[in-house]
């Protein structure tokens, strides 16, 4: 550890401002972003917008924090909205039970799917792509022969009209799981040994089982974990939302994965941070808003998100070339 | 005599593909009288045209070592500059059409290659770029096609075959010869089995891996001629998940999706083995939403055994060089 600070100080000025500029860029861009929205749209820069904001990327926000993990140990979830989308439809049916009962279902069921892929890609090491596009497959296929392809209506519960729409201090309830969700991943990420031990996993796995760590349970339990917050996610969707429809929910994976590479988590594992995560999320909220406040057709919006998405890793392998050169 | 039993054996297990289309062919054949007919299998093999033209691009960009998500979009996008530029003759509409398509996968390649993108990332990114920009410009409504003589390509037939499955064999001899009689191709193994070392026997890696990306695309905007055509009319929304039947198909046939083996002629088969379980649900009158169950428990079935053959394979080949070391010592 000495060793490394000994390095850093021997950095000179400008090889100093170069690493902070190329890692703080994405606040930079946030900034700049902020400014240019609250000049072109006089309704950004309201109170009752920012709550929208809150409100809009709450469950993004919940499920960017599993997905950054998930990727920092070199992997990723492709059925992550699945996921969300199954239990709510879980969720919803079982209302009629009570809030208690539909809850700990639904968050048993995805952390159970979070458990299938964690198998397969942690333990029988089967390619995580091919395995979680499969599991998105029949992850969706079960929540529509569940659910019978029709949207459910959830039922007026106290507790999630709780959730989704009131607030405590001014602050909508949402935000509170939002924020509580950040600062329990980033403990669970950079205050723990496990979380060390998923940065080595992701860098380099073969190095980091011969260091003697059990790898394919770390990666295992990303997914669990994935699974998990996934289905917390969905709890606090279907308080939002009356309605349930499992199509819309699968929109939510590309604008997940579009958040944590902007934040600049790399996808080839190892590098990143919820910290990351957070601006990204950030970048991600202020341009969404930004773009149906500016009153741009629903199909460019996608188009625009998809450039975005192709930027942002562009941009992150121009920034680790960068800093390999300083 | 042993000798004999093995070679039967391993003649088996190399051939496992074949067997499972003729179980499959026969029991469905019993269950369903109308199921053993010219009609019902030339529907079966029209069917699967579309999918198997892209499957035998995708082998070769597998093999390579990189896979493509973006051919459903390529699919789609394909139709819509077709029929969009439909006014203009159809000349021009089919070579557009063909050249936007595979101006994404060169797009793709660019973003792979010289971006050093993730594949996965790169090829989703322009999925949903291009997804986006087809509901766009066709305002998210189908276009309808107005040129009579294109539906030829798609509905037409020479010698009672329809044109499609002309088109089919045709794609599969062409690139069935690329991977077994050509320098390019005989190079994609090399750099899917070792980037590094296909690198330091002088293969340019860069130009290679950016032309399967563009031939997977120009396979993919064939597709979406057909299937344009067999309609006669384009839209965005064309072919959802499209992308996993073919890359699965690839796989079912022997291509690793690790890179470096696999071939066309294995690509086929699974292309056939999935078109016949498809055909099936329906035959049994199988729920649309279990028929996507269905096919996510197939790919992932798919992938467990890969998975696991490959280890085995790779066990086996150390064991062995282990033993040919112990008797030499």
């Amino acid at each position: 550890m000495s060793d490394i600070t000994a390095l850093e100080e021997r950095l000179t000025f400008k090889q100093r401002f170069a690493r902070f500029f190329f890692s703080q860029t994405m606040l930079l861009i946030f900034i700049v972003l902020f400014i240019a929205i609250s000049i072109a749209s006089d309704k950004f820069l309201t109170s009752r917008n920012f709550f929208n904001i809150i409100r809009q990327s709450t469950v993004l926000g919940m499920m960017a924090c599993g997905m950054t993990i998930v990727i920092i140990g070199k992997g990723i979830d492709l059925s992550a909205a699945s996921i969300l989308a199954l239990c709510a439809v879980v969720n919803v049916m079982l209302q009629k039970y009570g809030y208690f009962t539909s809850v700990t279902t639904a968050i048993l069921v995805g952390t159970a799917c979070g458990l299938i892929n964690g198998y397969l890609i942690g333990k029988v090491k089967a390619n995580f792509i091919i395995v979680t596009l499969g599991t998105q497959i029949l992850f969706t296929a079960t929540a529509l022969i569940i659910s019978g392809g029709r949207n459910l209506k959830s039922r007026p519960e106290p507790l999630f009209s709780y959730i989704g729409d009131e607030s405590i201090l001014g602050i909508p309830v949402m935000g509170y799981f939002l924020a509580a969700t950040f600062i329990l991943f980033g403990i669970l990420l950079h205050r723990t040994i496990s979380g060390r031990k998923l940065f080595a996993t992701g860098l380099n796995e073969r190095a980091a089982r011969v260091a003697g760590i059990n790898t394919s349970n770390i990666i295992m339990t990303s997914y669990i974990i994935n699974g998990f917050i996934c289905s917390v996610a969905s709890v606090v969707l279907t308080s939002r939302l009356p309605r349930v429809r499992v199509g819309t929910a699968s929109e939510y994976l590309f604008d997940v994965i579009t958040i944590v590479v902007l934040g600049g988590t790399a996808l080839t594992g190892g590098v990143g941070g919820i910290v990351k995560t957070l601006v990204g999320l950030g970048i991600f909220a202020i341009i969404t808003n930004g773009m149906s406040l500016l009153g741009i057709p629903y199909e460019f919006q996608q188009m625009i998100k998809g450039i975005v998405l192709v930027l942002a890793v562009l941009y992150d392998e121009f920034n680790r070339r960068k800093r390999l050169l300083y | 005599m042993k000798k004999s039993a093995n070679t039967i054996k391993n003649f088996i297990i190399n051939q496992k593909l074949l067997f499972i289309i003729i179980l499959l062919i026969i029991i469905l054949s019993v269950v369903d009288r109308s199921f053993f007919t010219f009609r019902s299998l030339t529907s079966i093999i029209d069917h699967i045209t579309i999918n198997g033209i892209m499957a035998a691009g995708m082998t070769m960009l597998l093999i390579s070592g990189c896979f493509d998500l973006s051919v459903g979009a390529v699919l789609s996008f394909t139709g819509i500059i077709t029929f969009l530029l439909q006014p203009y003759g159809i000349f021009i509409s089919v070579i557009g059409g063909l050249a936007a398509g595979t101006g994404i996968g060169a797009l793709n390649g660019l973003l792979v290659v010289k971006g050093k993108i993730n594949a996965f990332i790169a090829t989703l990114g322009s999925m949903i770029i291009f997804r986006g920009l087809g509901l766009g410009l066709s305002d998210s409504t189908p276009i309808k096609g107005r040129i009579e003589g294109f539906t030829k390509l798609g509905q037409g037939s020479i010698l009672g075959i329809p044109n499609p499955v002309w088109i089919l064999i045709i794609t599969y001899i062409a690139i069935w010869y690329i991977l077994k009689y050509t320098k390019f191709g005989r190079n994609d193994y090399a750099i899917g089995g070792n980037v590094l070392s296909a690198r330091l026997t002088g293969i340019n890696v860069n130009l290679n891996s950016f032309l399967y990306f563009v031939v997977v695309s120009f396979t993919a905007a064939i597709a979406g001629l057909i299937y344009c055509s067999r309609v006669n009319t384009a839209s965005a929304v064309f072919g959802p998940g499209i992308e996993m039947w073919v890359i699965a198909a690839a796989v079912l046939g022997g291509t690793s999706l690790f890179g470096g083996k696999g071939g066309v002629i294995g690509t086929i088969q699974g292309v056939i083995i999935l078109g016949i379980v498809e055909r099936a649900m329906v035959v049994f009158n199988v729920d649309t939403n279990y028929q996507t169950l269905v096919r996510g428990l197939v790919i992932l079935a798919v992938v467990i055994t890969d998975t696991i053959v490959s280890r085995r394979q790779e066990k086996g080949y150390m064991s062995e060089s282990f033993g040919a070391r112990a008797k030499t010592n």
